[in-house]
């Protein structure tokens, strides 16, 4: 009889001549203390990748935990520039606004100064003429005889 | 003196006790003043305009013959101006003298390359004169000086620098500041001839006023784009009486009326355009002596009582209208 390899179960390993002996230790529920080394050899190498996989995993947890924060920061971030951006936006707006009240104002400033001027040279102009009526007047009397204003002959 | 005369001083007065002893305190400032400028050789002559004679009194003119020194005589010229201008120019009875008016008179008739309109309590400082003496004046240009007040009072029969220099005898005064340097601007302005003469002098539109018709002069420069400047030192004025800054608190209303006219006139607004014969130009003149010049009376030298188109407000130009008849 043809034992299974122990290591290779039902596969051809290359070690058939011994295996009889594995077949009659494996019948006993023994190894060669070499296949049990190679066993174990090769389970520490399993060990030591699946260790290796979990740190990555545990790295890769991290990191996935990482840049979920940083990416919820960044929404957060994006939320705040979005609401800063409207209120630019706005404020922009309001300055327009603004601007175009000051331009308004401006303008009509110019026109109350203008007017004020109008004003003040049309007042001087009116106190040459009430001057001249009263030079006028005073002439008038003077040469009908009569004193051209009584609170003149006090001085 | 024969070369031509470097600045003109404008004065106006006459023999009227204006502020107390007049003549004799006018004579000891025009002396001090032609006694500073000539012995710093500065070419000067002045133009004094006795404005409507007091009738009954000798002319100042007269007077100022018999007592300025002989030498100083060819330096002096006076226009006595016939009283029929100070009656029909006013548009104000009250007001007694029409100062700017008669400055105007002296300021058309000048020949100096710069003129100095000025008053008959004003001295000029010793550095004032110094600058005078450098020729450094540029034309295009008004020139304002702080007036310093001496104290009321004070003795003004030996003045010297010193007395004037001394801070004891000052009144404290607010400097004059930009833009217009204003304030008490009929004691010091003086400009180049050609300046005068393209501004037309002061204010003969608004003839209801003594007091303000300076600062007007400046808002008038300033309108028409004339720099205006501190001269950089200062002069003095005699205290008196009737000086604005004494009087103004005690003077009652008809006596404030009669030495300044109307006060709250509109002299910052408001400015002027006066005819092209400003300054009675077209007055006729006769000779009284060498001297001495009377400027007869004539309509034709009159402007109308109101001419509106000549009142303008600041900042305006001159409207191309204003000269057409």
């Amino acid at each position: 009889m043809v034992g299974l390899c122990s290591p290779c179960g039902n596969e051809p390993c290359g070690n058939e001549p011994n295996c009889m002996s594995p077949g009659i230790l494996g019948f006993l529920g023994l190894a060669r203390r070499q296949e049990v080394l190679d066993a174990q050899d090769r389970a520490t190498v399993q060990k030591q990748r699946a260790a290796a996989i979990e740190t990555r995993l545990s790295a890769s947890q991290l990191d996935a935990e990482k840049w979920k924060w940083k990416n919820e920061q960044l929404a957060a971030e994006l939320k705040t520039t979005a609401k800063e951006r409207d209120r630019w936006k706005n404020k922009a707006e309001e300055r327009n606004k603004l601007d175009a009240k000051l331009e308004r104002l401006t303008q009509a400033e110019q026109n109350v100064t203008l007017a004020r001027g109008h004003l003040l040279a049309m007042e001087t102009k009116l106190d040459v003429i009430e001057g001249a009526l009263n030079v006028l007047d005073r002439r008038t009397r003077y040469q009908d005889g009569e004193p051209a204003d009584p609170s003149l002959d006090r001085e | 003196m024969s070369s031509p005369a470097y600045l003109s001083l404008v004065l106006t007065g006459r023999n009227d006790d204006y502020g107390g002893p007049f003549v004799p305190r006018f004579f000891r400032v025009l002396a001090f003043n032609l006694q500073e400028l000539t012995a710093r050789q500065i070419p000067v002559e002045v133009r004094l305009v006795e404005w409507s004679p007091t009738p009954g009194r000798p002319l100042l003119a007269e007077r100022l013959l018999e007592t300025l020194p002989s030498q100083w005589h060819e330096l002096v010229t006076t226009y006595v101006v016939d009283p029929r201008y100070q009656d029909v120019l006013s548009l104000n009875p009250r007001l007694r003298y029409l100062e700017f008016f008669a400055k105007n008179v002296g300021v058309r008739r000048s020949t100096g390359r710069f003129i100095l309109t000025t008053n008959t309590d004003t001295l000029l400082s010793q550095r004032l004169l110094d600058l005078l003496a450098k020729d450094t004046l540029v034309p295009g240009r008004v020139y304002r000086a702080n007036r310093i007040d001496l104290k009321l009072g004070l003795d003004d029969s030996g003045l010297t620098h010193t007395i004037l220099d001394n801070p004891e005898n000052h009144v404290p005064r607010r400097p004059i500041r930009p833009p217009l340097y204003a304030g008490a601007a009929g004691d010091f302005l003086l400009s180049d001839s050609d300046t005068f003469q393209a501004l037309r002098g002061f204010n003969e539109v608004y003839r209801l006023a003594r007091i303000g018709i300076d600062h007007n002069f400046l808002v008038k420069a300033r309108s028409s784009s004339v720099p205006i400047e501190d001269i950089g030192a200062p002069v003095y004025h005699i205290s008196h009486t009737t000086s604005f800054q004494v009087a103004r608190n005690i003077a009652s209303p008809d006596e404030a009326t009669a030495l300044w006219g109307k006060r709250d006139w509109n002299q910052h607004e408001v400015i002027y355009h006066n005819p092209e014969n400003w300054g009675l130009a077209d007055a006729p003149e006769s000779p009284l002596n060498d001297r001495t010049i009377r400027l007869r009376f004539d309509w034709r030298a009159v402007p109308p009582l109101t001419e509106l188109r000549r009142i303008v407000r600041s900042g305006a130009t001159t409207p191309p209208q204003a000269d057409a008849r």
